[in-house]
């Protein structure tokens, strides 16, 4: 065995790799793709990997401890008579996992015990029951995360947020959007683009203020979401009809035609994980209007060299509107500095990073 | 369904010990009921007696867990 090792030899069974990831039963969105396209990137590299989700259905407080508890009743060590090599956690609290080589790589803690509470996107009141709530993710957090071999976050933002509230080291690593390779560029439209649900938090009557500041723009809306009506309706009362495109559902195809003609894409939320829309519309060659407080994307976004950064007001949004908006030789170079800077981020970097932090290698 | 009442013991005992594990206390009565009667739900049929053992147990579990 030791000259075997000695004379560089490699096993030759695949690594057995789980990537665990809770589901949100019909609400698929960006998080239960994205832990698909992990699974289906270890795959392509010859892992032997496999998704496992536990549904997270919260009627009561009570079902966030209830889901923890499926997760650490679950012993993953072996299956079918094979060892698993590693398993590579994602979402609270598919990280209560137990295994010797346990990788996090957390897309998601639960926000609303967090940096959400006590704003209008959470629901945890001063109540006992709440309280205890908090500590109880609090406690599954430390647990979970404490004992793994290593913990990634998904960018600078989520790692910040690990080391402030639950004093947790994280490395941030990034990942492409997920329709990376079929991203493409094309002329400057005559539309700025908005992308994302259309939730409170999201913020996405930002942009849609800002066109009553910029006369020129044109605004197109892509999501759907609890705030269209309000949307529609405060389009309607800053007498915006006519200048503001709906596009409740885009398909992919129709979502790469859309960035690619757009003038500018603005990017609105308040304290985003990570955000693909900067990532696209770089890819996309377009530059990005964004906020201060944005989180994420401010990782990429850079006032002056791949976009704008503004305060999150409709009036300082607007006035980079109107200001940028005949400028498309200038808006040009800002996409051409995002497209080089997006473009560095590959699966082939991840995947390498994940795997070596799970001391496995491809076969 | 039926379930021997000794694999209900045991289940009411490792899952107890492991919500003292992520934080629960025994002190948090009505989670720990809560989750006494879903593993009595797998008898099929809402008893008072076996909730209140298994509710027992469940705490004292998550107590030493602690």
């Amino acid at each position: 065995m030791a000259a075997r090792k000695a004379r560089g030899f490699r096993r030759v069974r695949a690594p057995r790799v789980i990537v665990a990831a809770v589901q949100s039963p019909f609400s698929g969105g960006g998080a239960e793709r994205h832990v698909r396209r992990l699974t289906d990137e270890l795959v392509a590299r010859g892992i032997e990997a496999d998704l496992v989700t536990i549904p997270l259905i919260e009627h009561e407080r009570f079902d966030l401890v209830r889901s923890a508890l499926a997760w650490r009743s679950l012993d993953v060590m072996e299956i079918a008579g094979r060892p698993v090599d590693a398993v590579i956690a994602t979402r609270f609290p598919s990280y209560a996992v137990r295994h010797p080589n346990k990788i996090v790589w957390v897309i998601h803690q639960y926000r609303q015990a967090y940096d959400q509470f006590g704003t209008p996107w959470s629901d945890f009141t001063a109540s006992r029951e709440d309280r205890r709530t908090r500590e109880t993710i609090a406690a599954i957090d430390r647990l979970g995360l404490s004992e793994a071999r290593k913990v990634f976050a998904n960018s600078q933002t989520v790692a910040g947020r690990l080391r402030k509230f639950n004093g947790i080291a994280s490395e941030p690593l990034y990942h492409p959007p997920p329709l990376v390779g079929r991203y493409r560029t094309g002329p400057f439209g005559d539309y700025a683009l908005t992308v994302g649900r259309l939730d409170g938090w999201k913020r996405p009557d930002l942009p849609l203020s800002a066109l009553a500041h910029a006369p020129a723009a044109r605004l197109v809306v892509v999501g759907r979401g609890p705030e269209e009506e309000r949307l529609k309706r405060l389009s309607r009362e800053l007498g915006l009809d006519g200048r503001v495109r709906w596009v409740p559902e885009a398909t992919e195809e129709g979502l790469l035609d859309l960035y690619a003609g757009a003038r500018i894409v603005v990017v609105a939320p308040q304290g985003e994980d990570l955000g693909y829309v900067p990532l696209e519309a770089f890819l996309s060659g377009k530059p990005v209007l964004t906020t201060d407080d944005a989180g994420g994307p401010l990782e990429f976004v850079r006032d002056g060299e791949t976009g704008f950064v503004v305060p999150p007001q409709p009036e300082a949004l607007g006035a980079a509107l109107r200001l940028a908006w005949d400028r498309t030789e200038a808006l040009e170079k800002l996409g051409h500095r995002g497209l080089a800077l997006a473009s560095q981020l590959s699966w082939d970097a991840t995947i390498a990073r994940l795997l070596s932090a799970a001391r496995l290698s491809a076969p | 369904m039926t379930v021997d009442r000794e694999d209900l013991v045991r289940l009411a005992r490792e899952s107890g010990s492991i919500l003292g594990e992520l934080g629960v206390r025994p002190d948090d009565a009505r989670w720990i009921r809560t989750h006494a009667e879903t593993v009595a739900s797998l008898t099929g049929r809402r008893r008072t007696s076996p909730l209140d053992y298994l509710w027992r147990i469940a705490r004292r579990a998550a107590r030493r867990a602690r």
